[in-house]
């Protein structure tokens, strides 16, 4: 069936559309203009609409045993939790796999990435994102404190050979990328090590935390796995060491691409009485100087949430401020975490600085292509915020009146208040739609070409750009509708979007081996079989470059 | 104006849900509003007039005439007026409760007075497990008010207490006092199981004595504090006579295993 | 919001429509549609239905959950009760816990307390203890030493490698004698207890000077407080050395359990008598619901080996890997497959720490449906009636 949307204002940056036009879809992609506009089957009126590529996020925790832990840890936050009177922030949030498609596609977001699947956790991050209606969902498979990789290091084994490791990594647990996490930090801290920096080495292994990044960064590069490596810094949250961790980690890049998460927890200097002010300006100035790094925010958000991460040694540290006081902390097999809840108070000068120093990066980084809207779900804030960081974004009135209500003295030690700039809403649908979509390497998404997935989300315009991002008038899912007017009308399920990639048979055999001898465990446990799901199409594989 | 009555008119086949029989969420609503607000737990989508008889129109004077044990929510989140009971409530009677008064004449099931945080709350019969206590993950149970039973209490009464006072004339269950943060319970039966572990502070006043102490409470002598006697009296005129009357009795520190600043008082026997 | 979780199409092995030897109402042999048909009107027409048993497989789990969100019943799980302490401490108080492989490659002190945490887990005491710690700068090369609190099988770590020992506690002083290793530990003051004099501060001593410390028990040998008060320690610990605890879990309740948490965001133990998931380790609780009247229809999975029959009163629908037994209650009945034998299994794994796909290790296509299938079923036929249902109204 042929379906003409006509009359919409399509946004398309990624192929120089910005204006009236119509756009047409069948069999769940979109297709060419036909020579005969009156030929579709169907039409649907959209002007008076913007219209924009399904929205991709790449970097939200929603699935997977550490986002599960922490559901388990706080069953006190569930909204349907026996009626108990006043809500929560978080109660709001999409919490369980179910809510969690649903919530999402009222926005207009088609699809989103789990950044953080341990590979030993890797099946129940996907069956956890089988049950996630609605939407598409990739995961990046996090490396950087295993033992193999450390001790291949160490023992100055190939390049190739790693490559082969990272890449049977990927391969076994359906990934779409590698994230590298406080590289060494979880492995060091097990050897009671509590502060870990860029050249800090891991005991026993005698490794660097820089050696590992560049390690990874360039067998990713090799592999040709389009979203380059995803680190995330060491000393994340720690005044002044925090911003040096990101400075270092972005020199380090050295003519490769990187991705650095959520920037915004780096952005911590030291001065000022309180030992906490604003590196924003300056982590934005260097990331506008070296254009092969690319950003996301996680920008915090006032109100309760829950921190979670697989840097074990920062969550542990996180521990004395968790609020309510508990925490769960994980010492996995080659990697750690923790869950630690976390409230932001608007009135806390500390929170309060956290929020204007995330609306720096974001308005001081120059081009929207390289710096992605977050808030590192649930770790700065959950997701249902974003319709109200799209407010602050795009209208500097909006910005005025939050930056008004903070507590005093904050506003002294941010240049929030002098910046004007204003996303536009091209500028939105670049850092959402097209740049997402060309980092991880999925061409058939974020655009509104011929031959694209047609996932489409339409919005009625307003000054008012919360209401207006918050509640989708319609999305479609692969050529379907399944929002209207802010509602989930349809729930079928998106697939997990997995790397075309294979696994070398000597390293197969190698792994099988290594496995049962270091650690008593079947290679062939950490392998994902799509039939262990329970849905007809679980993947769509993506394509090497 | 006369209380507004809720008139039970036999047991009923599922639990109900009577958190919006309070003051604050009653004002207001006409009498037929009243009969349709949904009270059930089950897909049947029961309403109040299917299971009540309703009269008077007092909103701050509400009685239930008949009770069951699977009447849950009473109370939840008052904040003024007055509860009557006259017959047992099921779960979460008073839960959250932040003032007025609730009398039952019967018993209470588990979570009664669940992390109340002012008011009072009378329980004539016994009480279940977690008297006062917090709901599943919350870190907090009672911050503040007053409960009696007159009757027993199940296990973990007390359980995570931050403030006011706890009464229980019959016995309480297995460790009570269990995380107790600050607060006073007093117990004038048996206290059973191991009362108190992992308290940091409070003070457990057990006029029947306990079955065993953790060794983690340390004797500290009989004593004869001047703080007894006028508890006694201060607790008494809010609550009526107390179990216990300022007579000299044996003082207990701990739980050491945690932060040991909770006492434990126990009758020279 | 009504609650309306995943659709679980698990077509694993054949779907033997025609085949009148696995599916009974009433006693009389049925096909497989009427049977389903049977089964969700029954459950379609109860006021409160309750779905327990023993889901060893976790697509079984996820079709269970669908089947009471769309007929407003229950989910529970046969072996919940044992592990409700365990849920309880880890969620009112926190808990820094560690993966078996870790501890194997890694812990140079092992405290075991209480009952035997590795009966019947002979292949994760394997993976733990056969070997020494071989990373960290901390811990390589050394031999492990082994103490355990509370012993109950000398003979448990013979063939360990390292030195074991055992310190004698009564099992209802378990939880106070660590309390009062906590005690030694802040230099606060205990009476002795369980321990001989001096005992408790050397045992304390010993944990702070282990270069990773990890503390093992047995998930449901504890209550809460039990529980909590281990979890206190390792945590205590992690302030001077580092430590992790290992709840040792057997069974499958806690793989179902993160799956109605992720499903439901609750443990199970969850209603959707109001349509929105709401949860109460009390009041859910099956054998209440059904002792009390509350829950007049079962279904009850019965996926073990060497099952009881149904023992209620309450009228049943069970899926069964055995024979149904005759002239009880049971309105209609499944025989289905083994998971992990006639059909594959997703479960979890105590060595791994996490869920592994395991194929069926003797596939047969003559053999019964798998439990995660007939739920299914059960699932569609429902979302079929209320679907009519809302097209009639
Ligand atoms: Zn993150």
């Amino acid at each position: 069936m042929l379906t003409r949307l006509k009359g919409g204002h399509v946004v398309d940056p990624a192929n120089g559309v910005n204006g009236v036009t119509d756009l047409y879809m069948k069999d769940g992609q979109l297709v060419s203009a036909p020579t005969e506009p009156l030929s579709a089957d169907e039409a649907i009126d959209l002007s008076g609409h913007v219209v924009m590529a399904g929205a991709i996020d790449i970097h939200s925790h929603i699935a997977g045993g550490h986002v599960n832990t922490a559901r388990l840890l706080l069953p006190e936050w569930h909204r349907a939790f026996s009626s108990r009177p006043g809500e929560t922030a978080l109660s709001r949030v999409g919490w369980t796999t179910e809510e969690t498609g649903l919530r999402y596609a009222e926005m207009g977001f088609t699809t989103v990435v789990e950044p953080a699947m341990g590979p030993q956790a890797a099946l129940h991050a996907h069956l956890e994102l089988a049950d996630i209606p609605i939407i598409d969902k990739a995961t990046l498979v996090v490396l950087g404190n295993d033992d193999l990789l450390m001790s291949m290091i160490r023992d100055g084994e190939s390049e190739a050979a790693i490559a082969d490791y990272v890449a049977w990594t990927v391969a076994s647990s359906r990934a779409l990328g590698v994230k590298c996490i406080n590289a060494g930090g979880s492995a060091a801290f097990k050897d009671n090590v509590r502060a870990f920096s860029l050249d800090d080495q891991v005991p026993d292994y005698g490794v660097s935390s820089r050696q590992i990044v560049k390690t990874l960064q360039k067998a990713v590069h090799d592999l040709k796995i389009p979203h380059p490596l995803h680190v995330h810094c060491n000393n994340l949250g720690v005044p002044g060491a925090s911003s040096d961790a990101a400075e270092a980690t972005i020199a380090a890049s050295e003519g490769l691409p990187l991705h650095l998460a959520h920037i915004q927890f780096y952005g911590y200097g030291t001065e000022g009485k309180r030992g906490f002010s604003s590196e924003g300006r300056r982590l934005a100035a260097l990331i506008n100087a070296n254009p092969d790094v690319t950003v996301d925010i996680g920008q915090v958000m006032f109100g309760q949430t829950v921190t979670i991460s697989s840097d074990e040694l920062r969550q542990f540290a996180g521990r004395a401020q968790a609020s309510p006081k508990k925490s769960i902390i994980f010492d996995h097999e080659a990697n750690g975490g923790g869950v630690v809840p976390m409230d932001y108070k608007a009135t806390s000068f500390f929170n309060a600085l956290q929020w204007a120093i995330g609306l720096e990066l974001f308005l001081l980084i120059e081009d929207p292509s390289r710096v992605f809207f977050t808030t590192d779900h649930p770790n700065g804030a959950p997701f249902t915020t974003y319709p109200d960081i799209f407010a602050l974004l795009m209208d500097r009135e909006v910005r005025a009146r939050w930056i008004e209500a903070l507590p005093k003295g904050v506003a002294k030690w941010t240049s929030l208040p002098e910046i004007t700039r204003e996303y536009t809403l091209e500028e939105i649908a670049v850092m959402t739609r097209a740049s997402p979509a060309r980092l991880l390497g999925t061409s058939d998404r974020g655009h509104l070409g011929a031959g694209a997935t047609a996932d489409i989300s339409v919005y009625r315009p307003s000054d008012d750009k919360a209401e207006m991002f918050g509640k989708a008038a319609y999305v479609f899912k692969d050529g379907r509708l399944v929002v209207k007017n802010g509602s989930v009308v349809a729930r079928p399920y998106g697939r997990a979007l997995t790397l075309k990639t294979e696994a070398d048979k000597g390293m197969e055999a190698r792994l099988d081996r290594y496995f049962d001898e270091a650690y008593g465990l079947s290679a062939q446990w950490f392998k994902v079989r799509g039939e262990a799901l329970g849905r007809e199409t679980p993947f769509r594989e993506v394509s090497c470059l | 104006m006369t209380g507004l009555v809720f008139r039970l008119k036999g047991e009923p086949e599922e639990r109900l849900d009577l958190s919006p029989l309070i003051p604050e969420r009653l004002d207001g609503l006409t009498s037929s509003e009243i009969q349709k607000l949904g009270i059930g737990t089950t897909k049947r989508d029961l309403k109040l007039g299917d299971v009540f008889d309703v009269s008077g129109a007092d909103v701050s004077d509400i009685r239930f005439e008949g009770g069951s044990a699977r009447l849950d929510k009473i109370g939840l989140g008052l904040s003024k007026g007055s509860i009557r009971v006259e017959g047992d409530v099921g779960f979460r009677c008073g839960r959250a409760m932040r003032g007025g008064a609730i009398t039952v004449t019967g018993s209470a099931g588990d979570l009664a007075g669940s992390a109340m945080e002012g008011g009072e709350l009378v329980i004539q019969g016994s009480a279940g497990a977690r008297l006062g206590g917090p709901e599943a993950g919350e870190t907090k149970g009672m911050s503040g008010g007053a409960i009696r039973v007159q009757g027993s209490a199940g296990e973990r009464a007390a359980d995570r207490m931050r403030r006011g006072t706890i009464v229980i004339d019959g016995d309480c269950g297995l460790d009570a006092a269990s995380r107790m943060i600050a607060g006073t319970l007093i117990v004038g039966g048996k206290a059973k199981g191991t009362p108190g572990r992992l308290m940091k502070r409070g003070t457990l006043i057990l006029a029947g004595g306990a079955e065993r102490l953790a060794p983690t409470f340390l004797d500290c002598g009989p004593q004869d504090l001047i703080i007894l006697r006028l508890m006694a009296r201060a607790i008494g005129e809010e609550l009526g006579a107390v179990p216990f009357d300022g007579s000299p009795m044996r003082r207990y520190g701990g739980d050491t295993a945690v932060l040991g600043m909770g006492e434990v008082f126990l009758p020279l026997r | 919001m009504t609650f309306r979780p995943a659709s679980v199409i698990c077509r694993l092995g054949t779907e033997s429509d025609d085949d009148l030897s696995t599916q009974w109402i009433d006693g009389r042999p049925v096909s497989t549609a009427e049977a389903v048909r049977a089964a969700a009107e029954h459950l379609a027409a109860s006021r409160l239905p309750v779905l327990t048993g023993d889901f060893n497989d976790i697509s079984a789990i996820r079709a269970g959950l669908r089947v009471a969100a769309l007929a407003g019943g229950v989910v529970d799980h046969e072996g919940l009760e044992a592990i409700r302490p365990a849920i309880e401490a880890i969620r009112d108080a926190g808990i820094v816990m560690g993966a078996p492989a870790e501890i194997r490659r890694r812990a140079d002190r092992v405290l075991v307390i209480g009952p035997d945490p590795f009966e019947g887990q002979d292949a994760l005491f394997e993976q733990i203890f056969a070997v020494a710690p071989d990373i960290g700068a901390r811990t390589k090369g050394k031999t492990r030493e082994i103490v355990w609190l509370g012993a109950s099988e000398p003979q448990r770590f013979a063939k360990a490698s390292g030195e074991a020992r055992s310190i004698g506690c009564p099992a209802a002083e378990l939880t106070e004698a660590v309390g009062i290793v906590r005690a030694a530990l802040a230099g606060r003051r205990f009476a002795d207890g369980p321990f001989e004099p001096g005992g408790a501060r050397a045992l304390a001593g010993w944990l702070v000077d282990a270069g990773f410390g990890a503390v093992v028990f047995k998930a449901d040998a504890f209550d809460a407080i039990g529980f909590e008060e281990i979890a206190g320690l390792v945590s205590d610990l992690n302030a001077r050395t580092r430590a992790t605890a290992l709840p040792v879990f057997a069974g499958s309740a806690f793989g179902s359990a993160q799956a109605a948490t992720w499903a439901t965001g609750f443990p199970m133990r969850v209603s959707f008598g109001r349509g929105a998931p709401d949860h109460d380790m009390e009041l859910f609780k099956a054998d209440r619901l059904i002792g009390s009247g509350e829950a007049e229809a079962v279904l009850l999975v019965a996926a073990g080996e060497g099952r009881a029959g149904v023992s209620s009163d309450a009228a049943t629908i069970l899926l069964s890997t055995e024979e149904p037994p005759a002239g009880s209650s049971v309105k209609v009945a499944f025989r289905i497959g083994r998971p992990g034998v006639d059909h594959d299994q997703v479960a979890l794994e105590p060595r791994f720490g996490s869920f592994v796909a395991h194929a069926a290790s003797a596939p047969d296509p003559d053999a019964p449906s798998s439990a995660a299938l007939i739920l299914s079923m059960i699932a569609d036929h429902l979302a079929e009636m209320a679907a009519e249902k809302g097209a009639a109204a």
